[in-house]
């Protein structure tokens, strides 16, 4: 369904740049493989960003699927606030990713040029009230160790998560 | 994704298979609309055969669970698994839809 209104992944995926040349972030020492995508940030792209992130997360030694699902599910989240905030309105905005495979985990650092999000007044959802809205932030918190914004231009939004913490979901750290 | 909808006598079942995330979300709106205007008693989420849950397709559902609540009904998933089970605990959701 989805596809037919907004073209096939393949066509999509056409339009997916791979960065291999242009380092975005000088890798560590301890850097196992370092990948580069760029994306238009517009939801259409979602799926296929999903699906190539996904492929990076496999990469990463003794991940389990705990480990795949969790910084999948905070990666489209990530996608979610770039597309529908960050460049409401502008549909020319790229999305650059980059993600690094140490023998720690996996770090993701997402990098747009659209309107910054000010974390600082995000607050934490009432789970108790059923809210429709607003989980977002509350989940990228929950499901990774380190999750860092730097707004500005561009906005880099960095997640850090550590193959040990597999299997677990930890206490939220929004506030 | 794909929304199946089955009327079992007072069960109203729908099957939702996919992705349901913030770029399919507005796919399933017309059916949740529909269903919670024809006032079910019990409604049945089948959610095996979903492969992907964000926050949008979350609140879409508990948008659904408030309205069919609201009119006296009942709303219950069954067969969450992997990703979106994940996401269902993580919102605190599994014990609010009986799984």
């Amino acid at each position: 369904m989805t596809d037919s209104v907004h073209g096939s992944v393949a066509d999509l995926a056409s339009s997916v740049q791979l960065n291999s040349s242009q380092n975005l972030h000088r890798p560590a020492t301890s850097t196992m493989l370092w990948v580069a995508l760029r994306f238009p940030g517009l939801l259409n792209y979602r799926p296929v960003a999903m699906e190539l992130v996904s492929c990076v997360i496999r990469q990463v030694e003794r991940a389990d699927r705990t480990f795949h699902n969790e910084m999948l599910t905070a990666f489209g989240e990530a996608f979610n606030n770039v597309a529908i905030h960050g460049y409401r309105g502008r549909p020319d905005g790229m999305l650059d990713i980059e993600a690094e495979i140490t023998p720690d985990g996996l770090t993701l650092r997402l990098s747009d040029t659209g309107k910054s999000i000010d974390f600082r007044v995000v607050e934490s959802p009432d789970l108790d009230a059923l809210p429709e809205s607003g989980m977002g932030v509350f989940m990228i918190h929950s499901l990774v160790e380190e999750m860092r914004y730097d707004a500005g231009c561009p906005n880099v939004l960095t997640l850090v998560k550590k193959i040990s913490s597999g299997g677990q979901i930890p206490v939220a750290r929004v506030g | 994704m794909k929304c199946h909808r089955a009327d079992r006598g007072i069960e109203l079942q729908l099957t939702i298979e996919g992705a349901l995330d913030a770029l399919t979300v507005h796919e399933v709106r017309p059916t949740f609309d529909q269903v919670v205007a024809d006032r079910p008693r019990r409604v049945a989420i089948d959610l095996n055969s979903l492969t992907m849950l964000d926050s949008s397709g979350v609140g879409a559902i508990v948008s659904l669970f408030k309205r069919v609540k609201a009119q006296g009904g009942q709303v219950v998933i069954l067969r969450a698994q992997d990703q979106p089970l994940a996401v269902l605990k993580l919102l605190k959701l599994d014990r609010v839809f009986g799984l």
